[in-house]
């Protein structure tokens, strides 16, 4: 699994928790921040990453699980589950068909050259989509029509905050490790949760200009295709070199289809109330394990997650389908903590 | 029958002499199913639609000619509504926003550094397989 120039004692990561917390912050971000705050949601997330989720990912990852994973999943697992948690993400996104039909292309060439090269080609392939993007944008500026959707709103923060603080922490993939432990750690370094946060992060931003053109009522297939590839690229490059499919799916990957289906009525109550509850809980565990600086940081996150959870509550869904939606959500997920916590116990 | 009374609807319609630019004053024209002036009608803007900041604003009453004047004071998209007719617009920059620039630029530029910052490290020592 190791490749060379990594060292199996350092850092660990998830594949499967970086592809789930990317998706998720695009998928929120082009559906509700990005029309209450423009870009001002996300630079905020930014500068939150930066402060407090990539210390908190760092050592949460450096440190690993308090106990060994109850189930352990083959790396194809994690594969199908990245590249469809990026479809679903996209889907989400409203980046239409023709951004389906990019990242199916897109990401079947990417396991391949995967699988026949190695990993970090495809990570070094991320940078080469991420420069083309870079500059298709600049060459095309005096051009570009979508300002309209992209400007900040910072009065409107009451609205956006929420949002902000848990992005900010699911860039780097913070607070996932206890809820994302059953993809096989990778082994990294210390420095993959900005890698990570970079990536999150400039998808999220090309996805931002792809919807502000579409919101203009102007073609978007030069803006939309490219996040799209990006997002294909990172499914491979995050999930690693492929080791062969399994039929069984993961939990997360039932999750992705779950909201993106019957269960897209609870997806508010999970992603403003139930996600940051549970990330206030790991990031909180976590800090009780750390010392000094790192401690304080860790509180801090817990703290802002928490915050998120209490002031983002979305209420009560109205309508019978949603209430349903999501009461099924909070009774799946009460008893997918409780049966994996309880086997963790048994097995550690 | 049916088909005429689509052709009637799809006709009806709200337009302008000259696009929209920031504080230009341009000419709205309001026709009926039939491609008449509509008269008295009352015109309002929508503003950025949907989006934070959405600001409507009426602009005036048709003239016996179905038409309003208009000085747009918000850049962007704008819906116009006169009674049941919409019709959007997008209404011309004087100048590119540096603000909303200058954010864009910030993002990527941070973007990019974390990933490259990330990507550059490379461990020495035990190399295993």
């Amino acid at each position: 699994m190791a490749s060379i120039g990594q060292r199996v004692s350092s850092t660990a990561w998830w594949p499967g928790a970086a592809i789930f917390g990317i998706a998720l912050v695009v998928a929120i971000h082009v559906q509700t921040s990005l029309w209450s705050g423009g870009l001002a949601p996300l630079a905020v997330a930014a500068v939150v990453a930066a402060f407090l989720g990539v210390p908190v990912a760092t050592n949460e990852w450096r440190l690993g699980p308090e106990t060994r994973p109850a189930f352990t999943w083959p790396l194809g697992e994690t594969l199908l589950l990245a590249a469809v948690g990026a479809v679903v993400g996209a889907a989400l996104a409203g980046t239409g068909l023709a951004g389906l039909a990019a990242m199916l292309i897109g990401w079947p060439i990417m396991a391949f050259a995967t699988r026949r090269f190695g990993f970090w080609p495809g990570f070094v392939a991320v940078g080469v989509a991420m420069l083309a993007m870079v500059v298709s944008v600049g060459i095309s500026l005096p051009g570009f029509d979508g300002w309209t959707l992209l400007e900040p709103h910072w009065e409107t923060w009451r609205d956006w905050l929420p949002w902000s603080l848990v992005a900010g922490l699911l860039l780097p993939c913070a607070g996932l490790g206890r809820w994302a432990e059953a993809p096989p750690a990778l082994p990294g370094h210390r420095r993959v949760p900005w890698a990570v946060a970079g990536l999150g992060l400039l998808v999220a931003t090309a996805i931002s200009l792809a919807a502000a053109v579409v919101a203009e009522g102007q073609e978007a297939i030069s803006y939309g295709v490219v996040p799209i590839l990006l997002l294909a690229l990172c499914a491979t490059a995050l999930a690693g070199p492929p080791d062969g499919f399994r039929r069984r799916l993961g939990i997360p990957l039932v999750a992705s289809l779950w909201f993106a289906g019957p269960g897209f009525g609870g997806l508010e109550l999970f992603w403003q109330f139930l996600l940051p509850l549970g990330m206030s809980m790991t990031i909180g565990a976590l800090a009780m394990r750390l010392e000094g600086q790192a401690s304080w940081t860790a509180w801090v996150a817990a703290a802002a997650a928490l915050g998120a959870a209490l002031f983002g509550w979305p209420g009560v869904p109205i309508g019978t389908l949603d209430a349903a939606a999501a009461a099924a959500t909070l009774v799946g997920l009460v008893w997918i903590v409780g049966t994996r916590a309880v086997l963790a116990r048994q097995t550690a | 029958m049916i088909w005429i009374l689509l052709c009637g609807l799809a006709m009806a319609e709200v337009t302008v002499e000259i696009p929209p630019a920031l504080g230009a004053e341009t000419v709205l024209v309001v026709l009926d199913d039939e491609g008449r002036p509509r008269t008295g009608e009352t015109v309002r803007v929508v503003h950025r639609p949907g989006m934070a900041g959405e600001l409507e604003v009426a602009i005036g009453i048709t003239d016996g000619r179905g038409r309003v004047r208009w000085t747009p004071e918000v850049p962007g998209v704008a819906i116009v509504r006169a009674d049941e007719e919409t019709q959007e617009f997008n209404v011309e920059r004087a100048e590119l926003p540096t603000g909303t620039l200058t954010l864009l630029l910030l993002l990527l530029l941070a973007s990019a550094t974390s990933m490259l910052y990330g990507i550059a490290y490379r461990p020495r020592g035990q190399v295993t397989r």
